[in-house]
């Protein structure tokens, strides 16, 4: 009650309005970050982009990782990391990403998976078909 | 504005006190180096409103000089957050007064305290994490920082008020 009194007579209508603006700004942009859903996983080994997989069907990929094999595992238009040999299981504890820019990384495995958002890639199809999916499904 | 007869006193002593808030706020765990209240900011909005811009921008400037050097973290990453954070604000607020309405320290410190946020997530993402995904979590630190932008500007609001109560001590030493 004392607070929003003190509100009361600390602020002018300039800062009012700022206030609610600035609040209603952020609510958007929150909510819209919070919303964009990803169409495709990448997957990266060491910083270089070694793949990705589409988020509309369900698949798994095994890649080689530094400590040995890791899953990403595409399930219901989201997808999680799986890893067996390392000290923490950081990135399989990261559960399930699904929300574009969401990433799962190993570190000590040296790979990483990230979602991808509607507008970011053209050339995904290009690249699954020469990617190593073949080899390792 | 210039209502102190010594404003480089008041300008000293309003360092001091940031100085002093940023080290006691290092003394709080926190998760993070840009997770903090930031109570040091209510100093710089009282030198805003007492004396005016460029006493803000000694203020703000000389707490992260001198609490970096105190605090050991000088020239580290986190001096560059914290004086990246700084200087964005101090520049915002001095666009302010080219506002079409009035704003008092509320409204001053919540702008200020997203400034703050952005820049210090802007220069952790070029010097320190260097991946996109930080900018998923910008949003939530921004909602923090205007909450916390919140309570420091009512803190500076009792602060300047309970200043000019003094005026009639003139603030001559």
């Amino acid at each position: 009650m004392n607070f929003f009194r003190l509100l009361r007579k600390a602020t002018q209508p300039g800062d009012r309005w700022l206030m609610a603006l600035s609040a209603l700004l952020l609510i958007g942009y929150a909510g819209f970050g919070a919303g964009q859903r990803g169409t495709l996983v990448t997957i990266h080994r060491d910083n270089q982009p070694l793949n990705r997989l589409a988020l509309a069907e369900d698949s798994s990929l095994l890649v080689a990782g530094r400590l040995g094999s890791v899953t990403v595992e595409v399930k219901g238009g989201r997808a999680r990391l799986l890893e067996y040999d390392s000290p923490r299981m950081i990135g399989t504890r990261t559960g399930w990403i699904e929300k574009a820019g969401e990433i799962a990384v190993c570190v000590p495995c040296g790979i990483l998976i990230q979602i991808q958002g509607e507008e970011a890639n053209p050339t995904s199809s290009k690249l699954n078909s020469h990617g190593l999916d073949g080899i390792a499904r | 504005m210039n209502r102190a007869p010594r404003p480089d006193l008041l300008i000293a002593y309003l360092a001091a006190a940031a100085v002093a808030a940023h080290i006691l706020e290092a003394a709080i765990p926190a998760p993070g180096p840009w997770f903090k209240i930031g109570l040091a900011n209510m100093f710089t909005l009282v030198a805003f409103f007492h004396l005016g811009w460029s006493a803000a921008a000694l203020v703000s400037l000389m707490r992260v000089m001198a609490g970096s050097l105190l605090l050991g973290t000088f020239l580290s990453p986190t001096f560059f957050l914290s004086l990246s954070g700084a200087i964005g604000a101090v520049l915002v607020m001095g666009l302010v007064p080219l506002l079409p309405f009035r704003v008092g320290p509320v409204g001053v410190s919540i702008l200020a305290s997203l400034t703050h946020m952005v820049c210090q997530v802007v220069v952790a993402w070029w010097l320190i994490i260097g991946h996109d995904g930080i900018f998923l979590a910008l949003p939530w630190f921004l909602i923090g920082s205007w909450f916390t932008g919140l309570l420091n500007g009512l803190l500076a609001y009792l602060i300047l008020t309970r200043l000019a109560a003094h005026q009639s001590m003139n603030l001559q030493w």
